[in-house]
């Protein structure tokens, strides 16, 4: 089966201006691309979710938006400002909740508070305790004190309390039990919503995108296969199954994700326009299927199923 | 931004910073309480010295884990880098944290001292300034070092231990450290020296103070960092055996090198008669009670004819030192018979011998000592197999070639002739000459060998011959591993094409066709 070849949709049109374009980001460790020319396009207030399997190079692509590591290649508009590297000025603007929460384990978290607060000129101390209300952290007990749920939702707090015009998670949810995974999410949906704060997360986890996310980005072995909204991928993607012996060839403005055979049946996943798919002629063996979420993600990043 | 971080660093180390600060002074009182400083002279600037010397290192090693390591290996730096925060500023406090640090406790050590010492020494401005800038100099040579280091990660140790025993190894050899750069700012005339200003050393130091804080700073900033978080990784299981093998093969080549540079105590030879031509000296006494006066002439007669011979020799080799040849004359002894003594090489070359047997041969003794107080000249490195050829060929053609100034071609053509052939003439046979002298015997391979000096000098001049003899032999070897290493590093291949232009190979060619040429 071919790879399937990057697809990306055209923003879609409508009053949000771009908040956060990228444009032909590439980056390598060693001989191993690790992010190889991603474009992204999120719009003001947008939910984003940023989706790929483990190593897919949502974390490498989320350092460079950062400026933490620097791109090969490439342009990134963030507010206005289009650079090569993101500046400090930038960053300011950014709340991050990285995978990891690697604080100083002997600050409490009033202190870490008052830490970060110092290199954000925007920095809201009683918006900062406030959420530590919230989000029910204990602000006085050390970081080494506090749970990996804690620890998340602290750093959600850090990430807020500067009231940030663009917030971007990195699987902020990796290592948290689906209660707290569920909780968390709920949060940065809440105030996304509420702030209208441009909102960009990574995942690898399909139901957490498909319920908090307007938007997704599929990225695979460092480069983008899918961008457009959620519905979009439902509508457009679907699965064609041909019994054997059936003739059948995708038709022109159809693009194939996948193409196998398996136990006598040759499947395809296709992607096409909603009017493309009513004029699809099918033989009498065929059958069209919408597929979930999952499965169009797993079509898109070209994985098989393999007969044991 | 910046107070934000210095107040991090001050409230995650604030105690250990304020112990660092405290600490020389307790050590300094303690030194200048013990007094023998005083006495000894230089005040308490002496005792400043011994504290740099030795507290600050361990000090600035210290502010190097706490500032630079611990973040690495806690991984937190990670989260500054969330931060809106360039990189370089990062590192830039911390590194100016503990500069300033190690400063404030030199300038406060000196300060205190000059204040006990105001009424005693004659503090002048040119001598205070003298006194801050070497400090100030090694401060920063250390401190740099430290920041540097401290960037190594799980490699610190390792590195760390490698470089003491270097400095220690350096010291052993008789390298003057105190000499070199920020080290002889330190010398024993810190406390003393008033007008001069150590210039080269100041300048080396600065160089050097540039080039550490360069190395630390690329090492923490070099592909966004992921360098110094990579060397902070957890050494893996093969790395820890790897390492514990180096060390273990280091330790036993540091005791090898160790026990070979064992202080000797010169050998004295009572009642000996001695003779010296040029760099040799030539000790030889009688083990008898009452040697008669045929043995005392017998013992001048020696002294004087090795001095002479072997004088000769190294003269024409160039040599610029040799070690010393002890011969006692034992009545007990074969005529030829000859016998070490219980000597390190270091302290020279020992030989008994009946001097004044009926049969006894001066050339003899002296075939026999220029091969074995030239295998010490050069540490054993001339009878390795792949020089052995030489070394046997300069035995047979040093007498015979009347001190190296005619081929003696003639000679070497009629002696070889009486030897089987060699069987084939290729610089692999030269560098298995064990084996060459295992099949024709020892006589017959001497004469071999020599031919082919006599053909370098008939060929191509006798002085085409000493010039590869020079580079051979004139450089006297270290007993220890730096032998072992020029020998690799400048084979006796690589010697004779430096001295002659011929390669192993067109050397050996020639002498075959030299051989095939001779009157059967």
């Amino acid at each position: 089966m071919d790879t399937p070849a990057p697809i990306v949709s055209a923003p879609e049109p409508g009053p949000a201006p771009a908040v956060l374009e990228v444009r032909g980001l590439k980056r390598h460790f060693g001989k191993v691309p690790a992010v190889d020319g991603v474009d992204l396009n999120v719009h003001e207030g947008q939910i984003y979710g940023f989706l790929g399997v483990n190593g897919a190079g949502k974390t490498t692509t989320i350092r460079i938006l950062l400026g933490i590591i620097a791109a090969e290649a490439g342009t990134i508009s963030l507010l206005g400002e289009t650079t090569r590297r993101t500046s400090v000025r930038q960053k300011q603007r950014i709340g991050y909740v990285s995978q990891e929460q690697n604080f100083y384990p002997w600050m409490t978290a009033q202190a870490l508070g008052k830490f970060v607060g110092a290199f954000y000129p925007t920095w809201d101390a009683a918006e900062f305790r406030r959420l530590l209300q919230v989000l029910e952290v204990p602000a006085e007990r050390k970081v080494s004190q506090l749970s990996g749920g804690m620890r998340a939702k602290l750093a959600l707090a850090l990430a807020l309390a500067p009231r940030p015009a663009v917030l971007i998670l990195d699987e902020p949810t990796a290592g948290l039990d689906p209660l707290a995974r569920r909780e968390f999410m709920q949060l940065i949906v809440a105030q996304a919503r509420q702030h209208r704060r441009t909102t960009f997360f990574s995942s690898h986890l399909i139901d957490e995108v498909e319920r908090c996310a307007d938007c997704v980005g599929i990225i695979h072995e460092g480069s983008m296969r899918f961008e457009g909204p959620l519905e979009s991928l439902r509508t457009t993607v679907r699965r064609v199954r041909v019994t054997s012996g059936a003739e059948f060839t995708p038709p022109p403005g159809f693009e194939c994700w996948q193409d196998e055979a398996l136990d006598g049946t040759h499947l395809w996943v296709l992607r096409a326009s909603e009017e493309l798919w009513h004029t699809l002629v099918l033989p009498p063996e065929a059958t069209v299927e919408r597929l979930s979420l999952e499965d169009a993600f797993i079509a898109c990043v070209g994985s098989r199923v393999v007969a044991l | 931004m910046i107070r934000g971080l210095i107040e991090k660093e001050l409230r995650q180390h604030g105690f250990a910073l304020g112990f660092l600060l405290v600490l020389p002074f307790a050590g300094l009182l303690l030194i200048l309480s013990y007094g023998v400083l005083q006495r000894a002279g230089g005040g308490g600037f002496e005792a400043v010295r011994l504290l740099l010397y030795t507290f600050l290192p361990l000090a600035s090693l210290v502010l190097g884990q706490l500032l630079i390591a611990s973040e690495f290996r806690q991984k937190t730096q990670l989260f500054l880098e969330g931060l809106p925060l360039p990189r370089a500023w990062m590192l830039g406090v911390k590194f100016a944290l503990g500069f300033l640090l190690v400063l404030l406790m030199t300038l406060l050590a000196l300060g205190y001292v000059a204040l006990l010492a105001r009424n005693t020494e004659a503090l002048t401005p040119r001598f205070a300034a003298l006194l801050a800038a070497k400090a100030v100099g090694w401060v920063a040579f250390i401190y740099t070092l430290s920041f540097a280091h401290a960037f190594l990660g799980r490699y610190r140790v390792p590195f760390g231990l490698a470089l003491l025993t270097g400095l220690i190894y350096l010291i052993s050899t008789g390298v003057e450290i105190s000499s070199f750069g920020p080290f002889a700012l330190l010398d024993n005339r810190f406390a003393y020296e008033r007008y001069v200003w150590p210039v080269n050393a100041l300048a080396i130091t600065a160089g050097l103070v540039l080039g550490l804080a360069a190395l630390g700073f690329s090492l923490g900033l070099v592909r966004d960092a992921t360098v110094a978080a990579m060397l902070a990784e957890r050494m893996s299981s093969r790395e820890k055996l790897f390492l514990t093998m180096f060390i273990l093969v280091g330790i036993s080549v540091a005791a090898i090198v160790g026990e070979h540079r064992q202080n000797v105590a010169p050998v004295e030879m009572p009642g000996a008669f001695e003779a010296r031509h040029g760099v040799v000296r030539v000790l030889v006494s009688a083990a008898v009670d009452a040697p008669s006066r045929e043995e005392t002439e017998a013992l001048k007669r020696t002294a004087n004819a090795a001095a002479t011979e072997l004088g000769a020799l190294t003269d024409y080799l160039g040599c610029d030192s040799y070690p010393p040849i002890f011969i006692v004359h034992r009545r007990d002894l074969k005529a030829g018979e000859f016998t070490y003594g219980e000597l390190k090489p270091k302290q020279g070359l020992l030989v008994r011998a009946n001097l004044t047997a009926p049969g006894f041969k001066i050339d003899a003794l002296h075939t026999w000592l220029v091969r074995e107080s030239l295998g010490i000249h050069t540490a054993g490195m001339a009878d390795r197999e792949r020089n052995a050829w030489v070394f046997d060929a300069i035995q047979w053609w040093w007498p015979r070639s009347q001190h190296g100034t005619v081929s003696a071609w003639e000679e070497a053509q009629r002696t070889e002739h009486a030897a089987p052939r060699l069987l084939d003439f290729t610089p692999a046979q030269l560098h298995t000459w064990y084996s060459v002298r295992k099949k024709l015997g020892d006589e017959p391979t001497d004469a071999l060998a020599g031919s082919s000096l006599a053909m370098l000098a008939e060929r191509h001049g006798v002085e085409s011959a000493q010039r590869f003899l020079f580079a051979r032999f004139a450089r006297r070897q270290p007993y220890d591993a730096r032998a072992w290493w020029h020998d690799i590093l400048r084979s006796t291949g690589a010697r004779l094409h430096a001295a002659t232009g011929l390669s192993e190979k067109q050397f050996t060619a020639e002498w075959q066709v030299a051989m095939a040429d001779r009157p059967e």
